[in-house]
Parts: C-alpha cells; sequence; structure tokens
C-alpha cells in the first residue's frame, strides 16, 4: 500500500464507513492514530460526518469530544504522571518537549504513542487546575476553533481529557512562532507585507464564522517551514452576535502591547476592530522591529495605548514605504470606527500595496500614479506610449510632408514668375524701343546733325522742338529732352509736356552746367560707334535731376557729326518713376511687375562702367508718376551681373539677374504704400542687355494657400483632439469630485 | 370562523420550508427532471391543495400536520412524474414515494436536532433545511447520487457500490468529497 496515493485515503474512509454500519465504528483517536499519514484529511472527514451523518442516517458517530476515556493499553494511569515533563507518556501520547506556556496552558511537541504523527498538545497548567472557568475556556477555544478550517489557521485534532486535565492535540507547526522570527522581517516589506496578508485573511476566515480572536500576537503566529503563517490559540475567543459585536463580561482579556483602546478600557462590546488593531501593532513590529507603544509599567503602557499616537513607523524607520506607513496607521486608529472595516480589507489593502496598486489609505501624487499604472500594466504603457509616438510621428510626418510640398510650391511658383518677368521684359524693351525711336529720328535728323558741328545752339533746339513738341506721336511721357555738347555741357532743355514758354524759367537753372560724369553721356559715348543707329541707343541709369528734382532714367543717343574732325554731340530724352511705364497689362491680379534700374555713381571715372551704386525702383503698380523712387536695400539683390558691352536694345539671353526670392519684403512697404507689405515670391529677367530688371512679385499667401488650408485644417483638428481630452479629463476630475463630495455625506 | 381559516393557512405557510426541502431532494434525486420539474411548483400545488382538504386534517400536532402534508406531497409528485411518463402505476410509486419522503423528513429532523452551529442559527430551522437541500442540489452530479442514495434509501456502502458499478472506496472517495462540498457551500451560504 502506498500511504501517498488519495485511493489509499478513500479505502480507509470505505472501511470506516463500513465498520460504522455495523455498528462498529473505531475510536476517532485511535483510528486517526493508526493512519497517522493521512490524520489531517480523516479528521476532516470526521468532522464533517459529525455534520452531516445524520442526514445522510449513518449510525451515531462517536463524537470527538466523547473520546476522552481513550486510553491506549500502554497508557499509565496513575495519578503520577500527570504531565509535565518531557519524555513522558500523557494517555496515548508520548510529550517530546514543550514547545512553550500558552495563556491557560503548556504546549508540548507530542508524538503519538506507537505512530510517527506529531501533534503539538496543550494541556491546562497545574496551577489553573482547579478553575472551572479555566476549562470552560478550554472547551471553548476547541469549540471555536474546531468549526476552522483554513489554511492559515492551526487545526485541532483531537480533544481529550487525561486523568482530569482536559487537553487537546493540533497540527505540530514546526518553525516557531512569529515573535521568534522577527528580525528577519526587518527591511523586507513585500515579505512582511505578505505575511500578515495571510494572516488576516485567516482571521477574516475566524470573523465570518463569527469568531473574535482577541489575542492576536506575533506569538500566536506559527511559521512552518515555507514561512506560512498559521494562527493559533483561540483561547481568548468570543463569539460574535448578529450585529457583529461580542458582549463579554470578564475582565479585559488580551496580551496588553497588542491591545486595544477600547479593550483596555474595558469596553464590554467589542467588534472585529480589535482583532484589525492587533494586526496593525503586528504589522508595526515587522517594520519598523519594534512596538508602537511602551512603558515602563503596565499602567504606562495602559495610558499609551489610550491617549498616545505612537510614532509613524516612517519616522522610526526612513526606508518604510509610504504606503505601508499609511496601512499601519489606519489601522492603530483611536477610533474603530476609522480602522479597516475588517481585516479582510487589511489584508486586500496590503495585496493592493504588493500588485502595486494605490491603497486605499493614501492617495498617491499624480505622478506615482501615473508610474505604478506604468508598472502594473507595462504591456499596456509601452503600448500607449508607442501609439503617442506613433501619432506625434505621423502627425509630424504628415506637416512635413505639407510643407515639403509647399517648399516645392514655392519653387515652381518662383520659377514661374522668372517665366512671366521674362515676359514682362521682353514687354519693356518693346516699350523702350518705341520710346527710342522719336530719340533716333532726332538723333539721325541732319539738321540737327549740321547745327551741333557748327554749335548753333539756337537752330538745334528749334530741330528739337520740331521732334518733340508738337507731334501727338513725339509725346510719349518723355519728362525732358537735353542736348550736351561734346564736352558734356547742357546746351539745351525742353519739356515737351509744356508749353514752350513755361519752360524757360527753370531750365535756365540748369543751362551751361557740365553733366560729363552722367551716365547718359558717357554711355552714350560708349555705344556712338555702332552702325546701326538703333544700337546707339543707351538706356542710362538713375539718376535725380538738378533741373526739376525728379528721378529720371534717360534714353540716350549720340548725334553723329557731319564734317570731319568734329565731336559728337548727346540727345538724352527722360522718363521719371510711373507705375506703367506705359505697357498695357504689366500686372495682373496676382502677378505685380516691378521694374529695377541701377543708380547712377557720382562722381564717376570716365572710361569705366563702375558697379551700380544700388538699385532703385523706377516702376511700381503703386507709383504715381513722378514719385520719388524707392531704393532697394543694399543687401539686396546681391551682386548683379553686367550687362555684356554688346548693343543694348537686344533680346534678353543668360540667367536671371538675381536668384529668385521666396521671402521678398516689397521696399515700397515701407514708404508709404503699406498695402505692400508681407511677404512675397519672385522672380526677375532682364530687359534685353541693358542695366533695367523687371521683378515680378506674388504674394505668398495667394501662391501657397491650398497648403496653407491643410496646415490649418490639421491644426484645427490637433487642437480640437487636444481639446476634446482636455475637455473629458475635466468631466471626469468633476465627476470623480462629486462621488467623492456623494461618499462623504454619511449615508442614512 | 374567518380567524381560524387564517390561522390554519397560516400554519400551511409554515411548512413551506421543509416541504420545498424535501421536494427538493427528491427532484435532485432525479436529475433528468430538474429541467422539467419545479420543486417550488410543485409544493405550491400541495399547499394549495391542502388548503382546499384543510376540513380532512383531523391531527392535532405539528408532527401529524406534516405527515398529512407530505402524503399531498407524494401524491402531487407521482401525479406530475406520471403526466411526464416517468411513474407506471399509480398506487405503487405513490407508496415508494412516501416512504422516500418519510425517510428524507426522519434524517432532516436528525439532522436539524444535532446541527445547531449557533443559538441564533436555530430560530431559522427551517430555512436551514431548504438550504441543505439546496445545497444537495448544486454537488456535482456523481457525488450527489451517491449523498442521496445515503439519504433517500439509506443503501449501505457496499450496496450503493454495486448499484453504481463502482468501488466502495471510490465510492467513499465521493461521499468525502460530497461532503467537503456541502459544508463549502452552506458555509458560504451562511457568511456570504
Amino acid at each position: 500500500m502506498n500511504p501517498a496515493e488519495p485511493g489509499d485515503l478513500d479505502t480507509i474512509i470505505a472501511d470506516y464507513l463500513q465498520a460504522a454500519e455495523r455498528g462498529q465504528a473505531p475510536a476517532p483517536a485511535s483510528w486517526l492514530a493508526r493512519h497517522p499519514d493521512h490524520a489531517a484529511q480523516l479528521l476532516a472527514f470526521l468532522t464533517d460526518l459529525g455534520r452531516f451523518g445524520d442526514f445522510l442516517g449513518l449510525p451515531k458517530q462517536p463524537a470527538l469530544e466523547a473520546t476522552t476515556d481513550l486510553s491506549s493499553p500502554a497508557t499509565g494511569t496513575d495519578a503520577r504522571s500527570v504531565a509535565g515533563g518531557e519524555g513522558e507518556r500523557f494517555g496515548e501520547y508520548e510529550l517530546i518537549r514543550v514547545l512553550g506556556q500558552g495563556g491557560m496552558g503548556t504546549v508540548y511537541e507530542a508524538r503519538l504513542a506507537g505512530t510517527n504523527l506529531r501533534v503539538a498538545l496543550k494541556v491546562l497548567k497545574p496551577a489553573e487546575l482547579e478553575g472551572a472557568e479555566a476549562t470552560r475556556r478550554l472547551r471553548e477555544e476547541v469549540e471555536n476553533t474546531a468549526g476552522l478550517r483554513h489554511p492559515h489557521i492551526v487545526p485541532i485534532y483531537h480533544v481529550g481529557e487525561h486523568v482530569g486535565r482536559p487537553f487537546y492535540t493540533m497540527e505540530l507547526i514546526e518553525g516557531g512562532s512569529l515573535d521568534q522570527h522577527l528580525e528577519r522581517y526587518r527591511g523586507q516589506f513585500a515579505k512582511a507585507a505578505r505575511l500578515l496578508a495571510s494572516t488576516a485573511r485567516a482571521v477574516h476566515h475566524a470573523h465570518q464564522r463569527r469568531i473574535l480572536h482577541r489575542d492576536l500576537k506575533p506569538g500566536n503566529i506559527l511559521l512552518d517551514a515555507a514561512d506560512e503563517p498559521h494562527v493559533a490559540d483561540f483561547g481568548l475567543a468570543t463569539r460574535l452576535d448578529d450585529a457583529g459585536t461580542a458582549s463579554d463580561s470578564g475582565p479585559p482579556a488580551g496580551s496588553l502591547p497588542w491591545m486595544a483602546p477600547e479593550a483596555v478600557r474595558g469596553e464590554t462590546t467589542l467588534s472585529t476592530a480589535i482583532d484589525v488593531w492587533a494586526l496593525g501593532v503586528i504589522l508595526y513590529e515587522l517594520l519598523t522591529g519594534l512596538r508602537p507603544f511602551g512603558g515602563a509599567s503596565a499602567r504606562e503602557l495602559r495610558q499609551a495605548i489610550l491617549h498616545q499616537e505612537p510614532p509613524a513607523p516612517r519616522a522610526v524607520n526612513p526606508g518604510v514605504p509610504r504606503d505601508l506607513d499609511a496601512v499601519c496607521r489606519r489601522c492603530l486608529h483611536k477610533d474603530p470606527e476609522r480602522r479597516y472595516e475588517s481585516t479582510n480589507a487589511l489584508a486586500l489593502e496590503l495585496e493592493r500595496w504588493l500588485r502595486d496598486e494605490p491603497v486605499r489609505a493614501r492617495r498617491a501624487g499624480r505622478m506615482e500614479r501615473v508610474a505604478r499604472w506604468c508598472r502594473r500594466n507595462p504591456g499596456l504603457a509601452v503600448g500607449s506610449i508607442l501609439l503617442l509616438v506613433l501619432l506625434l510621428t505621423s502627425l509630424e510626418a504628415a506637416l512635413a510632408l505639407t510643407r515639403d510640398q509647399e517648399q516645392k510650391l514655392r519653387v515652381v511658383v518662383c520659377r514661374n514668375n522668372e517665366f512671366v518677368a521674362r515676359h514682362v521684359a521682353s514687354s519693356v524693351l518693346g516699350r523702350l524701343e518705341q520710346l527710342s525711336e522719336p530719340v533716333l529720328a532726332a538723333a539721325g535728323d541732319d539738321d540737327l546733325r549740321r547745327a551741333c558741328d557748327h554749335a548753333k545752339i539756337a537752330e538745334a533746339q528749334a530741330v528739337l522742338e520740331r521732334h518733340f513738341q508738337g507731334r501727338s506721336r513725339a509725346r510719349l511721357s518723355f519728362a525732358t529732352v537735353y542736348l550736351l555738347d561734346p564736352d558734356g555741357k547742357l546746351v539745351a532743355l525742353l519739356d515737351p509736356d509744356h508749353p514752350r514758354q513755361g519752360q524757360q524759367a527753370p531750365a535756365s537753372r540748369v543751362l551751361g552746367d557740365p553733366f560729363s560724369s552722367r551716365d547718359y553721356f558717357q554711355g552714350a559715348l560708349r555705344h556712338r560707334y555702332e552702325r546701326a543707329p538703333r544700337d546707339r541707343i543707351h538706356l542710362s541709369r538713375v539718376y535725380r535731376s538738378q533741373n526739376d528734382g525728379l528721378d529720371k532714367l534717360a534714353i540716350s543717343c549720340s548725334v553723329l557729326p557731319e564734317g570731319p574732325n568734329k565731336r559728337s554731340w548727346i540727345l538724352a530724352a527722360t522718363i521719371t518713376t510711373d507705375a506703367t511705364l506705359g505697357v498695357e497689362s504689366l500686372h495682373d491680379a496676382r502677378h505685380k511687375a516691378v521694374l529695377f534700374a541701377p543708380r547712377d555713381a557720382d562722381p564717376i571715372r570716365p572710361g569705366e562702367l563702375p558697379m551700380p551704386a544700388g538699385y532703385v525702383i523706377l516702376v511700381h503698380p503703386a507709383f504715381l508718376t513722378g514719385e520719388k523712387s524707392v531704393p532697394f536695400p543694399a543687401d539686396r539683390p546681391g551682386l548683379v551681373t553686367l550687362p555684356s558691352e554688346e548693343p543694348e536694345l537686344r533680346p534678353a539671353s543668360g540667367p536671371p539677374p538675381f536668384a529668385s526670392d521666396d521671402d521678398y519684403a516689397d521696399p515700397v512697404a515701407d514708404h508709404g504704400h503699406p498695402e505692400f507689405s508681407g511677404r512675397w515670391l519672385t522672380g526677375s529677367a532682364r530687359v534685353g542687355n541693358t542695366e533695367l530688371i523687371v521683378l515680378v512679385q506674388q504674394r505668398y499667401e495667394e501662391a501657397v494657400a491650398p497648403y496653407q488650408a491643410i496646415i490649418r485644417r490639421f491644426l484645427l483638428i490637433a487642437g480640437g483632439l487636444v481639446g476634446l481630452v482636455l475637455l473629458s479629463l475635466v468631466g471626469l476630475r468633476l465627476i470623480q469630485a462629486r462621488r467623492r463630495r456623494q461618499s462623504a455625506i454619511p449615508s442614512g | 370562523m374567518a380567524a381560524a381559516r387564517v390561522a390554519a393557512e397560516m400554519a400551511l405557510e409554515c411548512f413551506r420550508d421543509y416541504l420545498c426541502a424535501l421536494a427538493r431532494i427528491q427532484v435532485a434525486a432525479r436529475p433528468w427532471l430538474a429541467a422539467k420539474l419545479d420543486a417550488s411548483d410543485v409544493v405550491q400545488h400541495t399547499l394549495l391543495k391542502a388548503h382546499a382538504a384543510r376540513d380532512q386534517f383531523r391531527g392535532r400536532s405539528a408532527a401529524e400536520m406534516a405527515g398529512w402534508l407530505r402524503q399531498i406531497l407524494a401524491r402531487t409528485l407521482a401525479n406530475e412524474l406520471r403526466a411526464l411518463g416517468q411513474a407506471r402505476r399509480d398506487v405503487g410509486a405513490e407508496q415508494s414515494l412516501n416512504a422516500a419522503l418519510d425517510a428524507s423528513s426522519c434524517r432532516l429532523e436528525a439532522w436539524l436536532a444535532a446541527d445547531q452551529s449557533s443559538p441564533s442559527e436555530r430560530a431559522c430551522k427551517r430555512e436551514q433545511t431548504d438550504a441543505l437541500a439546496e445545497a444537495v442540489a448544486r454537488l456535482p452530479a456523481d457525488q450527489r447520487e451517491v449523498v442521496l442514495l445515503k439519504h433517500c434509501q439509506g443503501l449501505a456502502l457496499a450496496d450503493i457500490a454495486a448499484q453504481l458499478g463502482r468501488s466502495p472506496a471510490s465510492v467513499a472517495g465521493l461521499l468525502r468529497r460530497g461532503l467537503e462540498r456541502l459544508r463549502e457551500i452552506l458555509d458560504d451560504k451562511n457568511h456570504p
């Protein structure tokens, strides 16, 4: 027979039942003794049979308490062998050693004679023998514990009486009691919490069966080989009534250091809260190694329990986790109502702490709760972080994509502007050719050449007036027309737009002044030897007129001498700032075309074409005719390539004079035209082979409007989501607060 | 007259839990009926019949009243079984049911008398029988079978083993586990 097989257990039970049916049921103690390997299970069966035997109609079982007359043949029954020594026989048990002295008796390690079943055997102290009260207490303890079957409560096997002394046996827990092992729990907070949670659950089991332990202390918590706690010694336990309180008429019972204030005061109605208190004291000992209350005498100790607030466990041992500190202090509340409502609640709380969940006793900070939640749900936490990262990166990617698209669009728009600028530039070139025609006609007029050769100023003036005044074709927006002699002296001047009599007075101011340093003079001289008359035209740089103070650009041309050894005179017709330069449809709804011209450097070194001293805006949609030109910022457009020495009125070629700008600020915005402020996208083109530059500008907002709309929508959605989340958080908060308020109102 | 009738009905009502327990056990002993037959319906019928026939009751004590009600219950149960095609002959079925009910009642009484966990629990004696019957009904089928063969028919272990085609040890094991489970169910019920 293999004693380890459960089938074996059932065979034993079957044998027992069949014997019982014949009316020959063996006495429980000896039956248990015969099967020591299954003693605990057989005892459980006997207990169940005691309870349900009647229901099954089985013959009346010998009750456990009825086994008092048991005596094995080997037992010496004389009065001298009253248990008290070790190695002696006690009834059918052999006493091995004293395990401890309980409240009312001595506990031995004992062996059932003839077996290897070792048990703990509790006998009343000889001194207590007389007291019927003590006997009653022992009976009560047995009755109380017998109904309790829990893995963490020491089970009672057998109750009996030997030579008039009541005793009972229970499971032998080998590890000794907790008070011998407190040191091992120093700093081992998780271990301590687990131990106390198991203990609290066992105590709760008893409470559910209406048994109040009343004497919980480390000495009554036994540890087995696996350090599992077993609650023992229900010697002081009392029954709870339906209201969950116990009425106790006797003197305060329990061990003082672990007694709750209401028990110390001797209150007659006690509740499970005193066991919660005792567990709190044990927790305090486990956490700090000290008892919460002390005193040189029982009186002092009593006063301390009643009136003193013990130092917080963290104050004694700073390493104690905050939550356990709070749990412990909640157990040790002077007011029983404010302790945990049950030891089960305490167990749940400790288990919550072990699982890293927030405890009820203390509200953790926000960060702590988040960190805890993450530790508890690492998968979920990593998942949500990944999700968040994914969300952010995809949002970022979408925005980057949009930005990239927008960037590309900007390039395209700028490039487009360049093409528009080229087109505009050729229109402007055509216009300039048109403007050059009367100048060429006058310069090629033989009357003028003769008058110049002979320095007949009056004749020359008459020729000019014939060409530039009174003929509608020639009246092409010229501001003034000059004739300069070969030394650059201004010899004739007329204002084609004004009647002859009106222009004499201002013209006299500059007549005779030398202007050889002006670009219109030098440029016309440079081109004077070109074969085709048209190629002798020079588009000058912009200068400020000494005559009328206008910013002007001159179309100048040399008047070639007829006779030999004569020098060239110079004819110049000027145009001033304007909105369109007389070109139709220079601008449309989106594109604004602007004409730039270099500013004339003054003075200029002859024979050399210097870099221009910066550019000015001569034609701009914002301008009224004759308005002051607007200087272009010095740092823009940077180095501009100069046109070649070729004739100027030639079709344009080569790269744009300066690079497109996608962040262009129109300078006229700072010169009285604020409607042109903002960001522009530009493209430029050179007007023929001149130094003039056409710039086409388009508003940034209009060009990239679709992408702006996408980004705006993105931001709107993202903002909306964030707002929604915030709103729901606030809502949750409010609901929580309301719940808390409602639950704070005492019910009933 | 009216007061007496009310008193009689009150008295009948007192036996409801008791009859429920008996009926439950009988239904539990026939697990194939559990879906078709509701013990509380049977008891309701029984009480209605008893109320209609209350003038025929000649006894004086509560025990006599209980015996009379058991007879009506046996007849009601037998009718129900016949209606469900479970009983062959009227008289025999009713008699064996009567015997089973008597034995069951007897053992329930004995159990009640012995199982007194506490004075306060003694007060709800009748509810306890019903609770026990309900707990029995909640046992796993094989354990319930063994427990009820013992309870209703008082069969010896060897007879049960022979009837079920099991070894005595396995029957004993079923009984042991059945009692353990009963205790757990009842304890959970008493102390929710």
